[in-house]
This record gives structure tokens, sequence and C-alpha cells, in this order.
């Protein structure tokens, strides 16, 4: 508490005539990021014309509030909050983000793009996205190969991946159309 | 003048310390380790890690190279225990979740911290790059038997994210309790399989 009040150039009593303390002030600032967080993605949701845009729109939003909030995104997917479960605004805003990052799912799902348990593929693709963008704010991805290029390359896996059998196996328009350059 | 030491006595607190700031640096960054810290951590004087090593850094990438190289071994010693591409690529797989969950702290120095500086520690730059040759040499197989088409790097790329998000979001217990956790991870082995699959690349090629 006493260094957030130095860095809020404020007395060190300040803080808690707002907040009842550091965890207080950790839940209102992951409630800030996932809040953020989930307006991009639905911004970028919202403003697409079909299904597969709306996928790959909601993909680009993700990874630009990544990379331009790094330390919000640290907070909301990166760290274990003792007691999470004691602040109700902080569940909410955290579910509001999960079911954000899952609708995209859904939709292509029922759209026949996508087969399996949404919750299954939202978890897939949600790891494969977390893991990218963890290793390139880490500084781990070899410099030779194209970021741009890579995250194109694990979206298009995927979503063949999770095609159903006879958009797999055929050059079927929509699949290959969903996450190409 | 201190009395000189044995080989066995230099490796032996080498190892000791590693364990020690293992812990430390992966709980609280390196920046909020001091050398005062390890060395009270260690039970010995503030100068005695100085004998072994420069400063902080050259700890922090001693502990890093020796992850690399225990991982590399473990991965080593998966992919040579099978000869089918297909049984030799999960087996790796395995072997990296199963070092990533026995070892957090380890796993996390690797593969979630900046070090500055990394280039001027040969052993680390060694121990790396033995580790993401491991990482690689098994879709280099999957290749070579036409069970995936691709680019090499961009593949053990994808194929690495994919798999080290699968890990740190278990770490911080993001992953939805109802969700079981090896059904998750074969769900994606498979669909990274099928995604790189020669019938999905020549549509793409298309």
């Amino acid at each position: 508490m006493r260094h957030l009040a130095e860095a809020l150039n404020v007395s060190v009593m300040t803080p808690y005539r707002y907040f009842s303390d550091k965890d207080e002030i950790l839940a209102a600032a992951r409630v800030s990021g996932f809040d953020r967080f989930a307006d991009a993605l639905e911004a970028a949701h919202l403003a697409a014309e079909d299904c597969a845009g709306a996928a790959r729109a909601v993909a680009e939003a993700y990874l630009r509030f990544a990379f331009e909030n790094p330390a919000a995104y640290k907070l909301m997917f990166d760290l274990s909050q003792p007691n999470e479960a004691a602040y109700p605004d902080l569940a909410r805003a955290g579910a509001r983000a999960r079911v954000t990052m899952g609708a995209y799912i859904k939709n292509l799902r029922d759209a026949g793009l996508l087969v399996g348990e949404p919750e299954i593929v939202a978890h897939v693709f949600w790891a494969a996205f977390h893991g990218l963008v963890v290793l390139k704010l880490a500084d781990k991805i070899a410099p030779d190969v194209d970021f741009e290029h890579l995250w194109r390359e694990l979206a298009r896996t995927l979503t063949a991946g999770f095609a159903p059998l006879d958009i797999a196996s055929e050059t079927s328009e929509p699949n290959l159309s969903l996450f190409a350059a | 003048m201190p009395k000189s030491l044995s080989q066995t006595e230099i490796d032996d607190f080498r190892t000791r310390v590693i364990s020690v700031a293992e812990r430390l640096f992966a709980e609280q960054g390196r920046d909020a380790v001091s050398m005062r810290q390890l060395a009270q951590a260690l039970g010995v004087s503030v100068m005695t890690p100085y004998r072994y090593f420069k400063d902080k850094d050259d700890i922090l990438a001693a502990t890093r190279a020796s992850g690399f190289d225990r991982f590399a071994e473990a991965l080593e010693t998966a992919y040579d225990s099978v000869n089918d591409p297909v049984q030799r690529a999960r087996m790796v797989g395995d072997a990296y979740l199963k070092f990533a969950f026995e070892n957090p702290s380890a796993y996390r120095l690797m593969f979630d911290l900046t070090q500055p500086n990394e280039e001027n520690y040969p052993e680390l730059a060694r121990a790396g790059e033995r580790a993401r040759k491991t990482m690689s040499a098994y879709v280099e197989c999957l290749l070579g038997a036409g069970q995936l088409v691709g680019e090499p790097e961009i593949i053990a790329h994808v194929c690495w994210a994919a798999i080290h998000g699968l890990v740190v979001l278990k770490l911080a217990d993001k992953i939805a309790p109802h969700i079981a956790f090896d059904r998750l991870w074969q769900e994606m082995q498979r669909a990274l399989n099928v995604g790189f699959g020669p019938q999905n690349r020549l549509t793409a090629a298309a």
C-alpha cells in the first residue's frame, strides 16, 4: 500500500479511503482489465459481417489487447489471486471475458464450421493463443519467425483440426477462408 | 587465503545454489532476489556464493541452463523410447507436460523470464539451443514420415505455443474446474495433427 501511495503521490492513508486493502485494489485493477478486454472483443465481433469474419476479428482484437496492455493481460490470465471469490465484481468481469472468448466458437459451431464440445474447443484455442502471447511477451519466439504468419498458421491449423470431417477432407472454401491471410 | 576446493565440493555447492535459486527467482522474479538473500537461504556467509559465481545474473544463468538440460534430457529419453513417429510425438509431448508440472519453477525461469544479456552466458546459450532442438526433433520426424506437411519451424512454434499456453494456464489455475486436463490435451494434439496433416495442407496450398 505504501508503494501504491508513493506512485500515486498521495499520503499513505489516502488509498484506504477508497479501498480496504491491497487485494481489493488488485481485484479492481483486474476487473478493469477484464472489462476493457471484453469491450474490445465484443466490438470486434459486432463489427464483423459473418461468423468467419468475426472469428478473425476477435482473434486480432485478442492479440492487439494483449500487446497494447501487457501488464493488464498478465494480471488477468497469469496471476492467481488469493480469495478471488471474495470479489463479486471480479467474478462478473472474469465470467464476461470468458463468455466473450467463447462466443465466436459457438457461432462457428452453429454455422457448421467447427465440431466438438464448445468448451473444449474454446479452451484449446485460448491456450494456444495465450501461449503465443506469453512467449512473444517474454521474447522467446525465434527472431526469424514472422509473428503474423505464425499466429495465422496457428489459427488455420486449429480451425482445420476442429472442422467437420466433410469440410476437413475436401478443398472446401469456408474452412480455407477462415484464417487465410 | 581460503582453502582451495575440490571439484566435487564445487559441484555440490553449485547444485545446492541452483536448487535454492530456482525457487527464489521463480517466486520473486529476478529483480527482487539479492545475493544476500541467496546466501541467507543457503545458510552461508554473504561472501561465499561469490567464490562460485560472479553475481546474481551468473547464478540465474546457471539455474536456467540446468533447467534446460534436465528438460532436454527428459524429452530426449522420451524421443528415444519408441520408433513410430506418431507415438514418438505423443511421448515427447507427455514428457514436456510431466517436466513442466514436476518442475514449475524451473519451467517458468526457462520460458517465461527474459534475462538481460543472455548472450553473455555460453552455457545458457548451449543448453537453451539443445532444448529447442529437442522440441523440434519430433516435428522433423513427423514431416519425414509424411504425417505432417509444412514449414518445420512454424509447425514447431505453433505446437510449442499451444502446449506452453496449456501449461501456464494450468499453473495459474485458469482452466475451468470441470474440464478434464487430459481431455483438453488430447483434443489439442488431435486438432494439431489433423490441422497440419497432408489433407489440410493440400487444401491450404490450393
